[in-house]
């Protein structure tokens, strides 16, 4: 069992950040595991270059986990290295958590923590109408969830090994998933009318030309997604029936 | 200088939006923002952004599946409308949007082939087992720099199609400008709404749904 100094452990959370830099399509994060695991594998098997070696092959196979949790499976196979686990055990367990963490991320980050965020710096925009004030609100709240939950994921898993799915299960992320997802619905509730009478142009529309934003929040509220196809289509279609009116006329 | 600074700013965007960090420099609020200080209309440069961001609010990325590029595209076409000296009214502001609309698709192409590039470098050859953990770094730092310069090429074809492009039709563009607010607002409301039933999937959350346009309302009111 090899202990795990701060630097190499803050050298491996840096290196997380670029853990997508060569997403492919055969193995989609596994360069980038295996370079954000670097300073572990070489702090583990220093003076054995052979199995260094072996390492870093073993961990340029397929991986994939949301960015953001990634961190957990790296810390806890950096532990799972460090304590001299048999590498095909830690082969099939990067294999059992990198769905579980794929999963969860995009359900509680690109589905919950994201979407909140924006709709809050969309918000500040519109009432404020101060493009500085908006995407600082924007980018200090989210990031501060973003790196509280990047270090959380790397630091849970460095100290609980191939045990981190027990501290995974008892974390309240789906619970305060569910807060997060409340504030959406009030967020994009109070979004609606101040994009209805036009604000995000600067501009603001007369009486009866409310009427057309106001039909199509509902029209868009019963036709879910698919109202976004129908919308770009309008965009287009308008802009290119302006260029074309003074031809006609 | 202007335009050099625009083009950077899209190899960061670029960037951020995958490769490294997704500190979310790369959303169009954010992009937008950023590129509309860079060219002297920050407020335009957001509202833009905040444009691009409602129409692509339903869009939420899962697993490995593909999506347009949405952060150099709001840098193309806010720089666009800044660099073309055109007012920003809001049928600039429409033809901008559609250009930025376009883009993103024409940008998220080079996303993934740039993971088809990143695939064969990867894999160029099985390099000598005594060095694979500095082929393995060098390769990936190769593909964070490769993915940067994608945005950079991106942004500049962007740029230099999109100012003459904005110069030749925005006069051209004549109808009311009350058409062209009128239609963005119906755009961006009906996808915002037609977000609302995935988010809003019980009676509380509807009920807070409500809530929410109660207050955005008031605050109309209050204005």
């Amino acid at each position: 069992m090899t202990a795990l100094p701060a630097r190499v452990i803050a050298r491996m959370f840096l290196r997380s950040f670029a853990i997508q830099g060569s997403w492919n399509y055969r193995t989609l994060q596994g360069s980038g595991f295996a370079y954000a695991l670097m300073p572990v594998l070489r702090h583990v098997y220093h003076g054995d270059d052979d199995r260094l070696q072996d390492a870093v092959l073993r961990h340029t196979s397929l991986f994939n986990a949301h960015p953001y949790l990634a961190g957990v499976a790296l810390g806890a196979v950096a532990r799972m290295e460090a304590d001299g686990e048999d590498p095909a055990i830690i082969d099939r367990f990067k294999t059992a958590l990198r769905g579980s963490l794929g999963s969860l991320g995009d359900r509680i980050v690109w589905a919950g923590w994201r979407p909140a965020c924006v709709l809050l710096g969309v918000n500040v925009l519109l009432a404020t109408e101060s493009a500085g004030t908006a995407i600082a609100v924007f980018l200090l709240v989210y990031n501060a969830g973003h790196l509280a939950l990047r270090w959380w994921g790397l630091r849970i898993g460095v100290e609980n090994g191939k045990r981190v799915g027990e501290q995974l299960r008892r974390a309240p992320l789906l619970a305060w998933h569910e807060r997060v997802v409340d504030a959406i619905a009030f967020f994009l509730g109070f979004a609606l009318p101040l994009a209805a009478i036009g604000s995000m142009t600067n501009a603001e529309l007369g009486a009866p030309w409310i009427a057309f934003p106001a039909a199509a929040a509902v029209v868009g509220y019963f036709a879910g997604v698919r109202s976004r196809l129908a919308a770009l289509i309008l965009l287009v279609i308008v802009a290119i029936a302006g260029l074309l009116f003074p031809l006609i006329q | 200088m202007i335009i050099l600074a625009l083009i950077a700013l899209g190899g960061i965007v670029a960037l951020d939006a995958t490769s490294f960090g997704q500190l979310m420099l790369s959303r169009p609020l954010v992009a937008g923002t950023l590129a509309g200080a860079l060219v002297g209309m920050p407020l335009e440069g957001a509202l833009l952004g905040a444009l691009l961001e409602a129409l692509s609010f339903s869009i939420l990325p899962v697993g490995a599946a593909r999506y347009p590029e949405i952060g150099t595209a709001t840098v193309a076409a806010v720089g666009t409308l800044g660099l073309s000296n055109a007012a920003a009214t809001p049928s600039a502001l429409l033809l901008a949007l559609v250009y930025g609309i376009i883009w993103q698709h024409a940008s998220g192409i080079s996303v993934r082939a740039g993971r088809y590039f990143n695939e064969r470098m990867l894999h160029l050859e099985d390099p000598p087992r005594a060095h694979m953990d500095l082929v393995v770094e060098n390769r990936h730092v190769s593909t964070l720099l490769l993915d940067i310069i994608r945005g950079i090429a991106v942004t500049t074809v962007a740029l230099f199609i999109g100012m003459p492009l904005m110069q030749l039709l925005v006069p051209l563009w004549t109808l009311p400008a009350a058409i062209a607010t009128g239609v963005i607002a119906t755009a961006a409301t009906a996808v915002m709404a037609g977000a609302a039933p995935f988010f809003c999937d019980n009676r509380r959350r509807r009920m807070l749904l409500l809530a929410g346009v109660v207050c955005g309302c008031l605050l109309l009111v209050a204005k």
